[in-house]
């Protein structure tokens, strides 16, 4: 949980990394679906192998943590299954990228909502990354036949989530305290 | 807790410690604002966003779980809502990352609550009356922590307690996860959040799992919390609730000066014996919220009927007030006391070696390095008007 020099560092480092990894997504069309898949593949292998550390460091003391512990074996294992499967059905992608979005862009939505209702005026960002995402999403379901457009909108989600990890690196954090 | 313990009862309890009505209000308002002052509202009145003492379900559901965005969400509910009980806390064969979250669950009469009320003295109705909200909680909020954490704060096996200990008769709780939907106390359905096994999940922060049960004052149940190896806790709030009343009486008296000091597990229960009963029979009637019950009671104490709480009675002023004047402003006082205890509070669990609520640089040995809003702080030590 610390945040010093070296975790800023690594963070910028992992931003920057990200966002060229969003960018070469963008511009290799052609590749890029098969880049994601083996991303998101790996992604399910290594949450396996961290839910696992997770139930060995901390999960296994607490009252029903065995969860936890089933849940590691479960990703890990269906991850390395995906590995090894050469067509993995398009929709199933799809569904599983676009869900999230439209519950991210309904919560900023909402939230755009609740700060409108408070007379402030910082409701317009909010409620803009609410309707870009929402648009993402409709724009998705409705080419669900063109592969490159749910690749254009996930290399964006890439960048900007690369984006966000170096902002967040840089931004001070220490809380001041006197005596 | 809810409005009727943080406004209604805080009043009542600043009048028996003997402030004035007036002073009473203000204390009141103080310890209710700060289940309201959220980032939000601070950026709609241009207040320091740092000063912000909780979060709106909105504002946590679109909250980023990365490192600041925790130790963020710690800051604010570990320093306003969950205290904790014991940063030294010590328990076999766990690990460092284990006993980080398991230090900061909440429990009356810690060290901190000390230094809470401590540090209020002298600052103001506002100080007072933040300490009182955060001594209050501590009562309501034990044995859950200020921070998302899914093996602490999940809990399971809740049942509402017929007699004093455990029995058959006893009824099984059932939850439900519609925030919008109101409890229903006679069919025993309540609404918590929603399970969930990722250790940084919002609906992991506090008291969640176990939906409004901490804050009804009359509820006595058990249940089997995540931390607690499969021993089951006995919750009696109407219990809790008359210590967390007796300890603010004695707190305030203290702060007004009229005790010398303020020690642990001390409460002023000698003097309020008179009131026992009054308040025993609201503390336990079977209700959603006790506020008409304690207005009553408040102006059978002290003449004034105290008036509906008005979350924009004081933002008028404080928008108002240019420059140095916001800092003199009713709400300008509270944001000062705020940030004080909020950087106390972190700056406790620091020195614990434990970074779940972020770094703390101590002025006099590094200068200022760090969040701008705090140095609000600064400024007011330069001025010698307190907080530091």
């Amino acid at each position: 949980m610390e945040m010093g020099k070296a975790r800023r560092v690594f963070n910028v480092l992992t931003g920057l990394f990200v966002i060229l990894f969003g960018l070469f997504m963008f511009s290799g069309q052609d590749q890029a679906y098969k880049a994601m898949l083996f991303f998101l593949e790996i992604a399910m292998i290594i949450r396996g192998v961290r839910l696992l550390v997770y139930y060995n460091s901390m999960a296994r003391h607490m009252v029903g943590g065995k969860i936890i512990l089933y849940e590691g074996i479960f990703f890990l294992d269906v991850g390395l299954l995906f590995v090894n499967i050469d067509d993995l059905p398009w929709m199933y992608v799809m569904m599983y990228l676009v869900i999230g979005l439209a519950i991210s862009g309904v919560v900023d939505l909402l939230r755009a909502n609740e700060i409108r209702l408070l007379e402030s005026g910082h409701w317009k960002y909010q409620a803009f990354t609410g309707i870009v995402k929402i648009t993402a999403t409709i724009v998705s379901f409705v080419s669900y036949k063109y592969p490159f457009i749910l690749v254009s909108v996930y290399s964006f989600g890439v960048i900007h989530s690369g984006v966000a990890k170096i902002v967040s690196a840089l931004r001070p954090g220490a809380i001041v305290y006197i005596e | 807790m809810q409005e009727d313990f943080h406004y209604y009862a805080t009043y009542c309890a600043a009048f028996l410690a003997g402030y004035t009505p007036a002073e009473s209000s203000e204390i009141a308002y103080s310890a209710q604002f700060v289940d309201l002052c959220t980032r939000t509202l601070l950026k709609k009145i241009k207040g320091p966003v740092q000063a912000a003492t909780t979060q709106s379900q909105l504002e946590l559901a679109d909250a980023k779980t990365d490192i600041p965005g925790l130790q963020d969400i710690t800051r604010i509910w570990s320093s306003f809502h969950f205290l904790p009980g014991d940063l030294y806390a010590k328990k076999k064969w766990r690990g460092r990352r284990y006993m980080q979250r398991y230090r900061l669950i909440c429990n009356p009469n810690s060290d901190l609550i000390v230094e809470t009320v401590r540090l209020a003295k002298g600052k103001g109705t506002q100080a007072t009356g933040i300490a009182m909200h955060i001594l209050a909680d501590t009562w309501a909020h034990r044995y859950f922590a200020g921070t998302p954490s899914f093996v602490i704060n999940n809990a399971t096996s809740f049942y509402e307690l017929k007699g004093e200990a455990e029995s058959a008769d006893d009824t099984r709780i059932i939850f439900r996860h519609n925030p919008t939907a109101h409890d229903n106390l006679e069919q025993s359905y309540y609404t918590n959040t929603i399970y969930q096994n990722d250790e940084r999940s919002i609906m992991n922060l506090g008291h969640g799992r176990a939906g409004h049960l901490p804050d009804y004052s009359f509820m006595r149940y058990r249940y089997l919390p995540a931390w607690g190896d499969y021993e089951i806790i006995i919750k009696d709030n109407p219990s809790d609730y008359w210590h967390a009343f007796c300890q603010m009486v004695y707190a305030m008296k203290y702060l007004r000066g009229e005790r010398d000091s303020f020690e642990k597990k001390h409460y002023e229960e000698e003097n309020l014996e008179m009131w026992k009963s009054d308040i025993m029979r609201i503390l336990e009637k079977r209700q959603l919220l006790a506020s008409d019950d304690w207005k009553a009671f408040g102006f059978g104490l002290s003449g004034v009927s105290l008036e509906d709480f008005n979350i924009e009675k004081y933002q008028a002023e404080y928008v108002a007030a240019t420059g140095d004047k916001k800092g003199s402003t009713f709400l300008g006082r509270f944001f000062l006391a705020a940030l004080a205890q909020k950087s106390m509070v972190t700056n406790r669990i620091f020195m614990s070696r434990n970074r779940l609520a972020g770094f703390s640089v101590n002025y006099d040995k590094r200068g200022f390095k760090g969040i701008r809003d705090y140095w609000k702080l600064v400024e007011m030590r330069k001025r010698g008007d307190g907080n530091g």
